[in-house]
């Protein structure tokens, strides 16, 4: 691989530069992450698909990744892109290393300076004017449905990522998962209606930014952004990814000191439903990497116990809804 | 990996109410030379093996027993072994999990390669604890619940008494989406939840009983 990086790099630089240290990062799973640093000093990192997983595209992430960072949200520069496979055998994009003091994935413990900037760059996103790149967005991340309409109100942008997930899912099994089928009419049917279509990061929290120590300096993992409700980004930080960092009245309360955005009982519950649908639809895509180009342990784990966790999580809350 | 030459499940049977509505002749004699030293049992099509002493039970199709030109079984006992001359599959994935534990990955200082290391271990216990899966059983006891709720409306909609797993799970999940309903009829829908819907979840909990070995191993626990 270190070979044929380097001479694509070596192209799209347009110099001599070469490829002095090539490592890969211990985090993530969609992706592979490896630092590379070359003989002029730059540093970078390649992202690098892995094999169709969670059914998610790396040129999409490259294009959110550019406009979020054109639009004044904390980026890493995203430098170029290479969508084929044909370089290295999977696709992938390269990026700038930025340096940060981001504790390990696992470690979901959050300064309380950074928690207040985390909250206010994530409302930041959602308060980006989008629309004037909605003719780069709109192919990419707009459903017919919300083009027609020009995106405004009404549940269409959320019905539109419930037949995502679930086309995800579909494409991904050769059997139907009944409590997904299940999960997915409840969705529909309980959809809320959309203030405000905005950019969606769809994994945020603790684990995927990095920070100085007291600000924000990147978010990171962009594969499942998309245009949406931004209430899917509050209740994930809440209930999953920052589950572990703080209480849900905890962020709650910070979520409405900094962005002035108040999450109900029946926000939490919704959304929470809806995130455990995406989580285990896409954890599906793991296992037909398993099967296929990615035999890696950690997609047989994902494609397992973590999708029927998910699942189990979709049902206890429809059931109690 | 090679197929089981019998259907997943071809019989609307219960875990204990077995039938067998296959033709005779669709019966499979199968040599079992286990270790308690049975020496045949009758397996049928649905994955029910009938053993010679007159007991039944319902048992998994191993889909890691191999077969040879003709379908024929030519591995029989449980654990994976012709005869002695094989280590068994437990036996193989036991000698995994030790190498990888002991010799590997002492010697592994590379992050990413030690959570893999790590992660292989976690799959080689799941690879011994998960023994057969318990697919046919599952199916089959969708299929009496079906079969009990041959009235109800959202049940009659989906489902025309097809046995087979795809169309088991399909007609399954249409009747709980369809259950979710507001046009549903308030009573069906009542009843798909009290009696279809538990056994959908019970056997989810039960497949996790088995994969859930494997969260540890997916942080990076390696004493677990």
């Amino acid at each position: 691989m270190r070979e044929a990086l380097a001479a694509w790099l070596s192209a799209q630089r347009g110099d001599d530069a070469s490829v002095v240290d090539l490592r890969r990062i211990a985090t993530g799973h969609s992706r592979a992450m490896w630092r590379c640093e070359m003989s002029d000093a730059s540093r970078y990192v390649v992202r690098i698909e892995q094999g169709g997983v969670f059914g998610t595209s790396g040129s999409d992430e490259f294009e959110m990744m550019r406009l979020a960072g054109a639009l004044g949200s904390p980026v890493a520069t995203v430098r170029w892109n290479e969508p084929t496979g044909g370089v290295i055998g999977q696709p992938f994009f390269v990026m700038d290393f930025v340096d940060s003091l981001a504790a390990a994935r696992e470690d979901r413990t959050l300064p309380g300076p950074v928690g207040v900037d985390f909250i206010r760059r994530l409302d930041e996103l959602h308060r980006l004017d989008w629309r004037a790149h909605s003719e780069d967005l709109s192919s990419r991340f707009l459903d017919s449905r919300m083009q027609n309409t020009s995106g405004a109100t009404g549940p269409s942008a959320t019905v539109a990522q419930i037949a995502r997930w679930a086309g995800v899912y579909r494409s991904a099994s050769d059997r139907v998962v009944p409590l997904l089928e299940e999960g997915e009419a409840w969705l529909r049917r309980h959809a809320p209606a959309t203030e405000r279509v905005a950019i969606v990061h769809g994994d945020p929290g603790p684990g995927n930014f990095l920070h100085d120590g007291s600000r924000v300096v990147a978010l990171t993992d962009w594969e499942f952004a998309h245009l949406g409700d931004p209430m899917e980004d509050w209740v994930y930080v809440i209930a999953m990814r920052g589950a572990r960092t703080m209480s849900i009245h905890e962020w709650r309360t910070l979520i409405r000191a900094e962005a002035g955005v108040e999450v109900t009982d029946a926000d939490v519950r919704y959304w929470s439903a809806f995130n455990f649908f995406k989580g285990a639809c896409a954890n599906l895509t793991c296992l037909q990497a398993f099967a296929g180009p990615n035999p890696a342990p950690n997609m047989a784990i994902i494609g397992t116990a973590l999708h029927q966790t998910f699942l189990r999580n979709l049902a206890l809350l429809v059931a109690n809804a | 990996m090679p197929k089981p030459k019998w259907p997943a499940a071809s019989a609307a049977v219960s875990v204990s109410e077995v039938e067998d509505p296959e033709p005779a002749e669709a019966i499979e004699r199968v040599t079992d030379t286990s270790e308690n030293g049975e020496a045949a049992a009758v397996r049928h099509p649905t994955g029910v093996t009938e053993k010679t002493t007159g007991t039944s039970e319902v048992t998994e199709p191993d889909e890691h027993q191999p077969t040879d030109s003709t379908g024929r079984t030519t591995r029989t006992s449980d654990d994976g072994a012709s005869d002695s001359r094989h280590p068994t599959d437990a036996q193989l994935w036991r000698s995994v999990e030790h190498t990888v534990r002991t010799v590997l990955l002492p010697a592994i200082d590379d992050d990413w390669a030690r959570a893999a290391a790590i992660q292989l271990v976690g799959l080689a216990r799941y690879a011994q604890a998960r023994g057969g899966g318990g697919r046919t059983g599952r199916v089959g006891e969708l299929l009496a619940v079906l079969d009990l709720l041959k009235t109800n409306p959202l049940v009659t909609a989906q489902w025309r008494g097809e046995a087979d797993e795809a169309e088991v799970h399909r007609a399954t999940g249409a009747i709980l989406a369809a259950a979710i309903s507001p046009d549903a009829d308030p009573a069906a829908a009542a009843e798909v939840r009290s009696l279809l819907r538990p056994v959908v979840m019970r056997q989810l909990d039960d497949e996790l009983k088995v994969t859930s070995i494997l969260i540890p191993y997916f942080r990076g626990e390696i004493d677990a």
